[in-house]
């Protein structure tokens, strides 16, 4: 479903993804873990086409994203729920989700995302009329992964869902994440500096270091494999 | 400390000398070019009957004047300022007031107007300076045009100067207008003059510096606040001054033609079509912008009112969307560009400065003496504590690493240290130097000095040029100043490519640069900022290099670091940072090998899985 | 006793004047505010588009028979409401052909560079507008003239013969129909779709692409809106005051200044800055001689820069 080949970007000078190759099937729930500075949120704006690709190639569903336009990406069904979560802080959390929900079909299904978005969430609906700037970090996020799935996507990519956030409000929303991916049945690419989260909740998994992909594997494999700990910590 | 880093530099300074030759020599280098040009000018005016264009003759030199003085100050610092007619209007009703009221004769009149320019820029740049982009644009657009209305209601609806017919060039009337043309000469010749001086001097350079990256320019010991008001009031007095002899050319001063937005938009727009920052920039505009305006006037003006201040529209629109820097400034890149030599690339010699990896790892048998002490440091954010309580010592000499994951308050850790973000609580102390509470170039005096993560180099200046900014806290002359930037080159090995410009540098290049920046100002504890991001084997290998040749010469080095790999092969200690508060510390296999920082680099999780 | 009624006399007309007048000034306000907060630029040719307006609504009421048909109390209201959408469409274009190239993403990257050019093009736009204008409409003043301007309503607001006001006709419905464009404004803003957006693109520009949101259509969209409001504020204007092709510059330290009280970022909060600034300018014509009036207005926006940049009544969110 989504296919990067030998991806080349730079970002603020410096060469942040140097030749990554990664896939994503339909459905699939695969996490990209590696330490800071590894590339990975570069990898996600690669995506989303915020930032321009030096060479590689690109593909979503057999399209060639390089040609579409980064506001177009989100029609074709990716969401992308970025580092830092990035809410509207001035607008309120309804007005939030319902900006997640911009074309025809996810507008039809609004009741329903509502639903899901409050079931899964319930401290949204708490404050639904809230402003989204005064919400807490863990809030925040909530908001930003039930934005994100407000458009109906077919491929929902988390950029480090962690960060910032304290441990027991990181494994609510990892419990969340996995809810989704089990009800839901969209594919997943989940991006994480925190490992063993990341590699838990996912199908198959790579590790990204220095803008190259160093490893992949299935999630048992890799949770068990010295390398991974070698590459955030050296030798 | 400083001896060692100097002698093995020195033995550079002959190598990078035949290179870089030819840089900051001279800085008064255009002026007889300059000179000959104006009397030129003054001399084919000469030769002009009609008393018209005399009169034109005679503006151009003046507008020349109050662009290059705006220039002096937006163009070098960045701050775009709206309100320079406040300045001019204050000079030319000087010099009326003074002539009308007191019977005080121009020459005098003049003189004063330059002063009560400079006042003026100094009693609205004090208050003004403190404000940040949009505001300081809307601020100084308001005080011409509060200048306007108060004037008006003073009375000064029109003062005329009166006609001295008794001992007219005692009051700088003649009737040969001519000789305005020749004054206005002089004036825009002293104009260029402090032009020249200012732009290609520590003056120029520093304001520069604070334009492209003021916190940065901070840290390299620069006060932004006292740069931005100095050239404030050198472009208001010289603004006053020529509003002064406007007034002596026109002989009469309404308060909408000297404080109208029509004046700061004229001088912005010359400035902007020529050059922005650049030396010649605002003269080529006025020279080519004034009489295109007052022949369209004189031409076209009845059949079609207002159709010169279309054409200026129109040229400056097409100026900011093709070459927004100006004219002159986008044929000075075209030439950069067909004239870039990647030639000059990274040298290193390692026969200099080769040593055996064992020497670096065996500081911890020398006599170990704390320089920086951290006690108990704690920073708030609003709500949020970034860093709780964060003590460790830094021994003299040693290279220590700061890792932790993403948000651990690493940044905030070296914008502590380096007075950008003032503790709640706690001590930073340099020996028995008490750090925190001082401002950020007091620090680097101390001896802190550090590099930032994103590099924002002087684009179309040399690398010697950017690198001496750093030099000028420690060096009054600036002679000194730029010996001490050529030895921080060659230390980072870039010997050699002094002479490049700035934008023509590779990330590592970039990198080097920074550090040799920092350098320049002589510190004892350098602070690096993820110097190895995104750098390649060979750049990385080279960065090892350098920073082991620096803590050999005795600098002590602190830095944060994401390539474990490169850091490993460094540092002497590792201190970890999470959540603000510090894990472990110590020597890099215990600190690595500490359940505590796998856990908070790898989750929870992991060291449960890993035990089975 | 006669003195005194004077006096109250005096000072509730420079009241309702202010009211009024600080309405419609609200109403510009508005217009300039839409297109800071969303694009953060300073528009410098705000007041060559509330001018637009005046013109247009001139044209509308005059050539193309509204006047005829509507009357002379409804024909130009109107003309100042269709007025605004010609200048909705001098806003897109504008932003089309100029303005786009140095907002939008690009900008946002937050470049000092870029943040000038903004403001230099602005002037460039607003030199060759008002010169323009000048080209085509030569610099007779013009007005709206109808029996609206020149007549007023006497209304005594303690009974009686004592103390009289005049309320003119025009300004007072000029008033009434701002506060209506406010309100339809702010309703808009809060309520519909594209306003969300809008506020959305405001907020936070790098978010608003990720949910497949055309952030350059968003910012025309706000800059023709932006215009048309205060198009229609100049057509409103245009009842009761004469104007020229450089009547822009007296209104435009206004704006500002209105906006700048009323915090930037804030919609609402820049028609009740606006209406403040009406009130001061009116008010001080009771302590103040005619000239230091505009100098009033200068002085408040001068001190609230300097020791309130962020207003009084804009609402202020912390970023968590």
């Amino acid at each position: 479903m989504l296919r990067i080949d030998a991806l080349c970007v730079s970002y603020g000078g410096a060469r942040a993804l140097d030749g990554a190759t990664l896939t994503v099937g339909p459905g699939e729930f695969v996490a990209v873990v590696g330490p800071n500075g590894a590339g990975k949120t570069t990898l996600f704006r690669a995506i989303s086409g915020v930032t321009p690709i030096e060479s590689g190639a690109l593909g979503y569903d057999g399209h060639d994203l390089s040609r579409v336009a980064p506001s177009a990406r989100a029609a074709l069904g990716i969401a992308h729920v970025p580092e830092g979560r990035q809410v509207f802080a001035r607008l309120t959390v309804l007005e939030n989700l319902e900006m997640g929900a911009q074309s025809a079909n996810a507008r039809r299904a609004w009741k329903e995302t509502l639903d899901f978005a409050f079931s899964l969430f319930p401290r949204l609906h708490e404050r639904q009329r809230q402003l989204a700037g005064t919400l807490s970090g863990g809030e925040q996020q909530m908001l930003a992964i039930a934005r994100g799935l407000a458009s109906l996507p077919r491929l929902l990519m988390l950029d480090e869902p962690s960060m910032g956030l304290a441990p027991a409000v990181v494994e609510q929303i990892f419990e969340s994440i996995q809810a989704v991916h089990r009800s839901r049945g969209i594919a997943i690419l989940l991006v994480e500096q925190r490992a063993a989260e990341a590699l838990e909740a996912c199908h198959r998994g790579y590790v990204l270091e220095s803008g190259r992909i160093v490893m992949e594997g299935r999630h048992e494999d890799l949770l068990r494999d010295e390398r991974v700990k070698r590459a955030y910590l050296g030798q | 400390m400083s001896e060692p880093l100097e002698a093995a530099a020195r033995a550079d300074d002959a190598h990078g000398e035949s290179r870089a030759r030819g840089i900051g020599r001279g800085r008064f280098g255009p002026m007889p070019l300059i000179a000959l040009g104006m009397l030129c000018y003054a001399g084919l005016a000469w030769l002009v009957v009609d008393r018209y264009v005399q009169l034109m003759l005679a503006f151009v030199p003046i507008w020349a004047t109050v662009a290059i003085a705006w220039n002096l100050f937006s163009g070098q610092s960045g701050l775009m300022s709206f309100g320079h007619a406040a300045f001019f209007g204050l000079g030319a009703y000087t010099v009326a007031i003074l002539l009308a009221q007191f019977g005080v004769s121009p020459w005098f009149g003049l003189v004063a107007a330059a002063l009560v320019g400079a006042l003026a820029g100094l009693v609205i740049g004090v208050p003004t300076l403190r404000l940040r982009g949009h505001y300081f644009a809307l601020a100084m657009l308001a005080y011409p045009l509060a200048l306007l209305f108060v004037f008006e209601w003073l009375g000064f609806q029109e003062v005329a100067l009166p006609m001295h017919r008794e001992a007219p060039a005692a009051y700088l009337q003649f009737d040969d207008q001519r000789i305005y043309v020749a004054l206005a000469s002089a004036l825009l010749l002293v104009t260029m003059a402090v032009a020249c001086c200012v732009q290609r001097g520590r003056f120029g350079l520093s304001l520069l510096a604070i334009k492209q990256n003021e916190t940065a320019a901070l840290a390299a010991g620069i006060d932004p606040r006292r740069w931005k008001l100095r050239a404030l009031v050198l472009s208001s007095a010289l603004t006053g001054l020529a509003g002064g002899l406007y007034a002596v050319v026109l002989l009469i001063v309404t308060p909408s033609a000297v404080f109208g937005l029509s004046v700061s938009a004229q001088a912005l727009i010359y400035t902007l079509f020529g050059g922005v920052g650049t030396l010649f920039g605002p003269l080529i505009g006025a020279a080519v912008l004034v009489p295109l305006g007052e022949l369209l006037r004189a031409g076209l003006g009845d059949a079609l009112p207002g159709i010169q201040g279309v054409v200026l529209g129109v040229a400056i629109i097409l100026v900011v969307l093709m070459a927004p820097q100006g004219i002159l400034t986008w044929f000075k890149d075209r030439r950069a560009r067909r004239l870039a030599d990647p030639s000059t690339a990274l040298h290193f010699d390692p026969e200099r400065f080769e040593r055996s990896p064992e020497e670096s790892v065996s500081s911890a048998t020398a006599a170990r003496r704390v320089l920086l002490s951290v006690e108990g440091v704690s920073v708030r954010f609003g709500g949020l504590l970034a860093l709780s309580n964060v003590s460790f010592d830094v021994y003299e000499g040693e290279i220590l690493g700061i890792i932790g994951p993403n948000g651990a308050g690493k940044t905030t850790l070296f914008n502590t240290l380096t007075g950008f973000v003032r503790p709640w609580s706690g001590s930073v102390r340099m020996e028995t130097n008490e750090l925190v509470g001082q401002r950020a170039n007091r620090i680097l005096e101390a001896g802190v000095a550090r590099t930032f993560q994103v590099v924002r180099p002087f684009r179309r200046l040399s690398v010697l040029h950017n690198v001496v900014v750093g030099a000028f806290s420690r060096e009054k002359h600036d002679a000194d100043a730029y010996r001490r930037a050529r030895e921080a080159i060659a230390l980072v090995g870039l010997a050699g490519c002094e002479a490049r410009l700035g934008a023509s540098l590779t990330t590592v290049e970039l990198r080097l640069m920074e550090m040799a920046r920092a350098l320049a100002a002589n510190p004892r504890v350098l602070l690096l900022d993820e110097t190895f991001a995104g750098l390649g084997a060979g750049e990385v290998e080279h960065m090892l290099r350098v920073i082991a040749t620096l803590r050999r010469l005795g600098v002590t080095i602190v830095i944060i670091e994401h390539t474990m790999h490169a850091m490993l092969r460094l540092v002497d200690r590792l201190l970890v940072l999470d959540h603000g508060v510090v894990l472990a510390q110590g020597a890099p296999s215990d600190v690595t090998g500490d359940p505590a920082v796998i856990e908070a680099y790898l989750g929870k999780r992991w060291v449960q899985h890993a035990a089975h | 006793m006669s003195d005194m009624s004077g006096v109250i006399e005096n000072v509730l007309g420079s009241l309702y004047a202010g009211l009024t007048i600080g309405a419609i000034y609200g109403l510009m306000c508005v217009g300039l505010a839409l297109i800071f907060s969303v694009m953060r630029v300073i528009n410098f040719a705000q007041g060559e588009l509330l001018v637009g307006g005046m013109y247009a609504s001139l044209f509308l009421f005059g050539s193309t028979g509204i006047g005829m048909v509507l009357g002379p109390y409804a024909g130009p209201i109107v003309s100042a409401l269709l007025g605004g959408v010609v200048v909705f469409v001098l806003g897109i274009v504008l932003y089309a052909l100029l303005m786009r190239h140095v907002s939008g993403m690009r900008a946002a990257a937050g470049d000092g560079d870029e943040h000038n050019a903004q403001l230099t093009l602005t002037l460039g736009i607003s030199l060759v507008l008002s010169n323009g204008g000048l080209l085509l409409f030569g610099s007779m003043p013009r007005s709206l003239r109808t029996p609206m301007s020149s007549n007023a309503w006497p209304f005594a607001p303690f009974g009686g013969d004592d103390i009289m006001l005049f309320l003119n006709q025009a300004r007072t419905v000029a008033a009434v129909i701002s506060v209506l464009v406010m309100i339809a404004c702010a309703l808009f803003v809060a309520r519909t779709r594209t306003g969300k957006t809008l506020r959305a693109a405001a907020d936070n520009q790098e978010a608003t692409t990720y949910m497949g949101i055309d952030v350059n259509r968003a910012f025309m969209l706000a800059f023709g809106g932006g215009a048309a409001v205060t198009g229609i504020a100049g057509g409103l204007v245009a009842m009761y005051l004469p104007f020229e092709p450089y009547t822009g510059i007296e209104f435009i330290m206004v704006m500002y200044a209105g906006v700048v009280l009323g915090g930037i970022g804030s919609v609402s909060g820049a028609f009740l800055g606006g209406l403040t600034i009406g009130l001061v300018q009116q008010l001080s014509t009771l302590v103040l001689p005619q000239q230091l009036q505009n100098a009033a207005v200068f002085v408040i926006f001068l001190l609230v820069i300097l020791l309130r940049p962020q207003g009084f009544f804009g609402k202020v969110i912390e970023r968590v």
